[in-house]
């Protein structure tokens, strides 16, 4: 009979499952961003504003938050019900995109903050545009 | 819906995994910042397509809390001190929080490294712009050689 693995190496699992699923999202993303160039600047490509990450990092984080949700508003009603199965699953469910929400949320917080930071200007480079107005955007390569 | 127990957990994986954000950002940041020579600690190039330096610092600094919380839980159990013991989770909770955050971004950059057709410029390369020169696109200055999207 093997041991019983206990409920929080479970519950761990699954949240880490939740938030590797999220970063596989914004992998695969980032990935086709990477492989065509003809892609960017369309949707999910785009930025709702300059200051604010990709259409696709927000794609990332609204995914688990459905999840969670979906698991919450589940378990609520298996609850009432007493359906202990269902409760169990969608609890599961639950963490699942809780994990998700651990990485995403932080993900956009992360790339907000480091697309807003100053950086550095690139040598040769204009310094601004045709009427003498500082650059916008300085070239930049962004480190992962 | 959830209970307050269970949103007090939340928020405290949360503010671990914010922590191990605000880390990684604050690193990159100064990556994008400073001109440096090569690749200086922390941002040591360990070899394609192993993560940079930095982003394994944030991985590793989200072990400790993990660590400590769980033997201060135990400690806790032992002598039979329900504070040392609640503080013990909390901490590893918080700790956790942050391996939710760093783990799956290890994974990611290492796979985006791994795919990227484009080599990594150096910190030459990026003031200067070298190898991939300046083409400004209609009165919208553009960035010289960005490789990854953010």
């Amino acid at each position: 009979m093997p041991e019983e693995v206990p409920k929080e190496v479970v519950e761990f699992l699954t949240r880490f499952g939740g938030a590797t699923t999220s970063a596989l999202e914004e992998f695969i993303f980032d990935w086709y961003w990477g492989q065509h160039p003809e892609a960017r600047n369309k949707f999910p490509f785009v930025r709702p504003l300059p200051q604010l990450p990709y259409v696709s990092d927000l794609i990332v984080f609204g995914l688990p938050i459905s999840t969670w949700i979906a698991g919450v508003l589940v378990h609520d009603d298996a609850r009432k019900k007493g359906d202990s199965k269902t409760a169990e699953m969608s609890k599961a469910i639950e963490e699942f995109g809780e994990g998700g929400v651990l990485y995403s949320g932080p993900m956009l917080v992360h790339h907000t903050a480091v697309l807003n930071a100053p950086k550095k200007a690139a040598v040769g480079a204009p310094a601004g545009g045709p009427s003498g107005q500082p650059a916008a955007q300085v070239p930049v390569v962004y480190k992962l | 819906m959830p209970e307050q127990k269970e949103i007090e957990d939340f928020l405290t994986r949360f503010g671990g995994a914010l922590t191990g954000a605000a880390e990684d950002a604050l690193l990159e940041s100064y990556f994008n910042y400073a001109v440096m020579p090569g690749h200086p600690f922390p941002y040591v190039d360990l070899g394609y397509p192993l993560p940079f330096g930095d982003d394994l610092l944030v991985g590793g600094l989200s072990i400790p809390p993990w660590v400590i919380g769980y033997l201060a839980e135990e400690e806790g159990k032992k002598r039979g001190d329900t504070k040392m013991q609640e503080m013990g989770k909390a901490l590893k909770k918080f700790g956790e929080g942050d391996v939710f955050y760093t783990v799956p971004m290890l994974i990611k950059n290492m796979l985006i490294r791994a795919t990227n057709t484009v080599p990594m410029p150096t910190q030459q390369a990026q003031v200067t712009g070298a190898g991939r020169p300046y083409q400004p696109q209609g009165n919208q200055p553009q960035p010289v050689s960005m490789v990854y999207k953010l």
